[in-house]
């Protein structure tokens, strides 16, 4: 019998006894012969198994990473000083024409000033010693003492970074808010007998001809120009310069070497849609210091030479003969013992993530670098930049020691030894991050109606002298250093090079990172290519998949430079123009 | 079947008949077809994860307090100044950790097992074909033991010692290896680091038993090695196998790292610089 619950009363009732003058009728009451079971058709269980198909399924479910990579690092040793107070160090530095040195001191090493460029030890990612009679030598930490490593992603933005940009021909300095847009200077050019006014920006403005800006100081009650042309005479600048045809207008606006903020707006109907963001990315780390193993490669190393030399003991402060380095090369390999799974990883945009970075610190443990300034950030060693904080011949004041808007989440901290002059001397070096740091990371642009992030200026480290311990030509607060770029991406999806559009009416098939424009009532967004799918300009990834995780594998090119070089000054190349024998 | 009587009478007449619902379930067909896919990842094609990582020496302190991660292993071969069946515990400096250790004057049938300072100092095949090669097993009882990993350890490396090759009026002092290594994240590595999988799921094994052979090029043979000289077991050759072929190696799957304790009597922890793992060529019975 079935189920209590489910039993039905029936009445049966006579005919004759429902109303006067019924008939009586024959009843029949209909029982159901009901069989819960149900064959399983031969087939419907069979599952035809694909090993390929098999491969894409798993590969493509799998949300785990396991990041493994090639650091190489170029350096150039160039800014030399001396370390007349502290001889462990004076004892080491590369010696610039020491026998002058002591011709010059009249023959006495010990009252010669010797100068000298730090060992590469110190720039190296793996020093496989320490420096005599400073600190003990643990040969674990050989790959920790100068350099820290980190996994990191972009989880927010940051609208509200300050920055500058100074103009190198007329050396005005512009303080501006990131989220204003792109900065630029004027310049009133004629072109083909046209008056054109060109905006030079600051950064790449990746603005095409047709697109318009936005100004944030109207020219003639005017905001949105539209662009006429790009770059100028000079070759390969059309990514830094706009030309908007001057059609009229009147202003200081509009003047030589003003200087304002533009952003880039594709529809000028629509420009609340198509205006650009700019901001700042906030990285956070996903790893610590514990996580990473580097070793050197084996028998990898760059194509620049070694450049070392044997300083004989009569002509060095400590009259020891050795074998002083100042510039090496060579390869490192990482990996991260800990693997990374994104599934509950959303970036700065509220999108699945489809880049990591492997993040590089600068950590300076020997205490050559990285002195706080005395006031201001007395906890910050290390300044950040941007691309346009580059200048050709002058460091710009942006990378100030006193700058309140250069610092970022990474603290220092410090030993104590005594200077021969018996005063104790702070080595300072920078803090380990722990899991869930923040870190500044590049100056991008986002536009929603084109759902494309575009980085336009990369983020820089500065790590300068310790005046304390190394005395340089640079100013107290504009120290000498060296800069480099901390994050590299890892690409472990990407999007595609094509919009989709999805009706209003129809929500299936729109990925919840999708945009609604109102202007075109529809759904927009772009597709996230499969693992292993190119498409037919080389976008995707193809990263080996096998024990259940992604293996990509990145080569990061580590680039030590000095703070001056030319970013913003343009090519000045002028092709010829072609002659045949027509003419 | 019930069967029913009706009889005539004044009354109403019912009769209760069932009709039986059997609620087929939401998600009967999701849950087959679940069971189906759990089915399919067992049989077929499961995702094991295979990835290894290195594991390093814990830090350990030195005499000053300083923290420090070398393994240090010393091998020791028996110079068979006597037969090894005559040793007492007072002979246990009759195992020298050197590859020239036989007196060819003593024991001129065993001088072909060692090495000449010559054959060290030039680096001969017969000296840079020989190797350590360390087993770690899941027990250290050979009848069900079965081998995991193995660390090789080529003579290339290792201390050295001062030795002449010249001759009496001509001497040469030169340095060679000798079987005591320091192996630690720089200089001799080789052997330093123990490569074992990440995770558990697939082998869940965390403690390992060690043992250690020497692989000598010039004999083509190889020798056992012991957690103690044999001069100090009573039983030279009848002894617990468990007990002396082995240390045991406890990985910190966490923290991936390794730690080497005695195999025997308390289980202190060794591979200190100044308490090395020390093993001692075990000599078979004549």
């Amino acid at each position: 019998m079935g189920n209590q619950k489910n039993n039905q009363d029936i009445r049966i009732v006579r005919g004759s006894d429902r109303y006067a003058g019924a008939p009586d009728t024959d009843l029949f009451i209909q029982v159901p012969l009901e069989n819960t079971k149900k064959s399983i058709i031969e087939g419907d269980r069979t599952v035809l198994l694909n090993l390929e198909e098999r491969f894409d399924h798993e590969r493509q479910i799998s949300t785990k990473f396991r990041i493994a990579g090639k650091i190489v690092n170029l350096f150039d040793n160039t800014v030399s000083g001396r370390c007349s107070n502290y001889s462990p160090f004076e004892d080491e530095l590369y010696l610039i024409n020491p026998t002058q040195t002591v011709i010059d001191a009249g023959g006495n090493v010990n009252s010669a000033v010797w100068t000298g460029y730090p060992p590469y030890d110190e720039f190296n990612f793996f020093r496989t010693s320490g420096i005599p009679n400073h600190i003990p030598y643990r040969s674990k930490s050989a790959s920790t003492y100068n350099w820290s490593a980190y996994i990191t992603y972009p989880y927010a933005n940051d609208d509200n970074q300050i920055m500058s940009y100074t103009d190198d021909e007329t050396n005005v300095t512009l303080t501006f808010n990131v989220s204003d847009g792109i900065p630029y200077s004027i310049k009133n050019r004629v072109v083909n007998g046209k008056n054109m006014i060109s905006f030079y920006c600051g950064y790449k403005h990746n603005i095409n001809e047709g697109d318009y800006i936005y100004l944030q100081t109207p020219v003639n009650g005017k905001n949105l120009l539209e662009v006429y042309s790009l770059g100028d005479q000079s070759y390969g600048n059309e990514d830094k310069i706009i030309n908007v045809y001057n059609y009229g207008f009147t202003g200081v606006e509009i003047s030589d070497g003003y200087m304002g903020n533009l952003k880039r707006v594709i529809n000028p109907q629509n420009s609340g849609e198509t205006m650009s963001k700019y901001y700042v990315r906030k990285h956070k780390t996903l790893t610590d210091v514990s996580n990473v193993d580097l070793t050197r490669m084996g028998f990898e190393q760059n194509n620049f030479p070694v450049k070392k030399k044997l300083e004989y003991s009569a002509l060095t402060p400590n009259q020891v003969t050795r074998i002083s380095v100042k510039d090496g090369r060579g390869s490192f390999a990482y990996s991260f013992d800990k693997d990374i799974d994104i599934i509950s990883l959303m970036d700065n945009l509220d999108r699945p993530i489809t880049e990591l970075f492997v993040t590089i610190i600068n950590k300076g443990y020997m205490g050559y670098f990285n002195s706080p300034p005395t006031n201001g950030s007395p906890t910050k060693g290390l300044e950040v930049g941007w691309g346009f904080n580059f200048r050709e011949n002058i460091v710009d004041n942006w990378w100030s020691k006193q700058n309140i808007n250069n610092k970022d989440n990474i603290d220092v901290d410090f030993y104590t030894k005594n200077g021969d002059n018996g005063n104790p001397i702070r080595f300072y070096f920078n803090k380990d991050l722990p899991i869930g740091s923040e870190l500044k990371g590049d100056l991008c642009e986002w536009n929603e109606f084109q759902q494309r992030e575009e980085v336009l200026s990369q983020m820089s480290h500065k790590y300068s002298f310790n005046p304390s311990v190394i005395t340089t030509s640079g100013p107290v607060n504009l120290p000498d250093g060296y800069t480099y770029n901390p994050h590299h991406s890892i690409s472990l999806r990407v999007y595609s090079d094509y919009i989709e559009v999805g009706d209003k009416n129809d929500v299936s098939g729109v990925p919840d990172y999708s945009f609604f424009s109102n202007y075109e009532g529809q759904w927009r967004w772009r597709d996230i290519y499969s693992y292993g799918f190119i498409d037919t300009d080389g976008n995707g990834v193809n990263n080996p998949f096998l024990n259940g995780e992604h293996y990509p594998f990145t080569e990061i090119l580590f680039l030590q430079t000095p703070l001056m070089r030319n970013n913003n000054i343009f090519n000045d190349i002028n092709f010829s123009p072609l002659i045949d024998n027509c003419e | 079947m019930n069967k029913f009587r009706l009889t005539v009478n004044d009354n109403d007449t019912y009769i209760n008949l069932p009709f039986e619902i059997t609620f087929d379930n939401f998600g009967r067909e999701d849950l087959i077809k679940q069971y189906e896919n759990d089915v399919v990842e067992e049989v077929i094609n499961p995702i094991e994860d295979f990835e290894t990582t290195r594991y390093a020496h814990k830090k350990w302190l030195t005499n000053n307090g300083e923290p420090n991660n070398s393994t240090t292993y010393e091998f020791s071969f028996f110079n068979r100044n006597i037969d090894v069946i005559n040793t007492t515990p007072a002979n246990s400096n009759l195992w020298v950790s050197s590859y020239n250790y036989v007196d060819p004057s003593v024991y001129q049938t065993y001088s072909g097992i060692s090495f000449n300072n010559k054959e060290l100092y030039y680096y001969a095949n017969s000296f840079r074909r020989s190797f350590f090669k360390l087993d770690f097993y899941d027990s250290n009882q050979s009848e069900n033991q079965r081998l995991y990993f193995t660390i090789i350890i080529p003579t290339q490396q290792g201390v050295k010692q001062q030795v002449d090759i010249g001759t009496p009026s001509v001497p040469k002092p030169v340095e060679v290896r000798r079987p005591t290594f320091n192996l630690d994240y720089i200089g001799d590595k080789e052997g330093y680091f123990m490569y074992w999988l990440k995770g558990r799921e697939y082998i869940d094994v965390n403690t390992f038993y060690m043992s250690a052979k020497f692989f000598n090029a010039k004999l083509g043979q190889f020798v056992r090695m012991t957690n103690r000289p044999q001069s100090e077991i009573s039983e030279k050759f009848k002894f617990n196998k468990s007990e002396y072929f082995y240390y045991k190696v406890d990985l910190d799957v966490n923290n991936y790292e390794y730690q080497v304790f005695e195999g025997y009597g308390l289980g202190n922890r060794v591979g200190q610089l100044t308490n090395g793992i020390k093993w001692y060529e075990y000599v078979n019975p004549q």
